[in-house]
């Protein structure tokens, strides 16, 4: 059967194939061996599963921050910004 | 294996900062969204309610790679930089990739010229102006933590990536 031509260029245009990431194959390290470094995973994340992680991840920050050498404006600071985190957090769980 | 101490405060605190970093990028991502949408529709409360959120949040995530880089340099040197080099990975390996990072500037040079402009026009109120200001800030206090962190890390040297294409062109 014969490929009908796209209504918009008629066939006369081939496509081509980019990668997701918007590089063109190289050995050269990119956004995915990043998150791999840092043990990222890239998915659908839920609600449940963002208030899980949020409450792990500022529990083991906030567990090692007397061991630090951050003065007290810089644990301020990283303090307020668990603050947020953990109130958009705590938002989402109560509206469910 | 065994690992010592000091490697492992290392280690967990190089990536669990980076988590918590990237944590901070994303809720960024959405008030950056938030605050676009309350700029087009001119609602002046809620751009300055979205501001103010923003700019603690900045000042968080720059706190959060001063947790992550809170270790030693030599761990950073003999362990992690190592780590991040081939044939652990492939060459080039950088900051540059961390994906939530590019667009929190997106977003954030999206919104730059449309705030200057309703501040400079009086559409928006000089609070508004401020807590535009106060964000620029916080992006210069967090691009100043980053060089601090380069530095203390590799003195007066290159990044990664910076190795790899100054390798390639010779």
């Amino acid at each position: 059967m014969e490929e009908k031509p796209s209504p918009d260029d008629y066939g006369l245009i081939a496509p081509i194939s980019l990668p997701h990431d918007g590089q063109a194959p190289a050995e050269l390290s990119g956004p995915d061996e990043y998150d791999s470094f840092f043990r990222i995973e890239r998915d659908d994340v839920t609600g449940s599963t963002w208030v899980i992680q949020t409450l792990e991840v500022s529990h083991k920050v906030a567990d090692d921050l007397r061991e630090t050498s951050l003065d007290g404006e810089e644990r301020a600071d990283l303090l307020d910004g668990l603050t947020l985190l953990l109130q958009h957090a705590l938002t989402i769980a109560t509206a469910r | 294996m065994e690992i010592s101490h000091d490697r492992a405060v290392a280690i967990r605190r190089w990536k669990l900062g980076h988590h918590v970093f990237h944590l901070h990028l994303a809720m960024m991502n959405t008030h950056l969204i938030a605050l676009r949408a309350a700029l087009d529709s001119e609602n002046w409360p809620e751009c300055l309610g979205q501001l103010e959120l923003l700019a603690r949040l900045y000042r968080g995530a720059t706190a959060s790679m001063r947790y992550a880089s809170d270790f030693p340099p030599a761990a950073y040197g003999q362990l992690l930089r190592p780590a991040m080099e081939p044939p652990w990975v492939s060459p080039g390996f950088s900051g540059k990739f961390n994906a939530d990072h590019e667009r929190m500037l997106d977003l954030l040079k999206s919104v730059r010229g449309p705030l200057k402009q309703a501040v400079r026009n009086g559409r928006a109120s000089d609070d508004v102006g401020e807590a535009a200001r106060q964000l620029w800030r916080e992006q210069s206090r967090n691009r100043a933590q980053h060089k601090l962190i380069c530095e203390k890390f590799v003195p007066g040297g290159k990044s990664l990536l910076q190795e790899y294409f100054a390798d390639a062109n010779n």
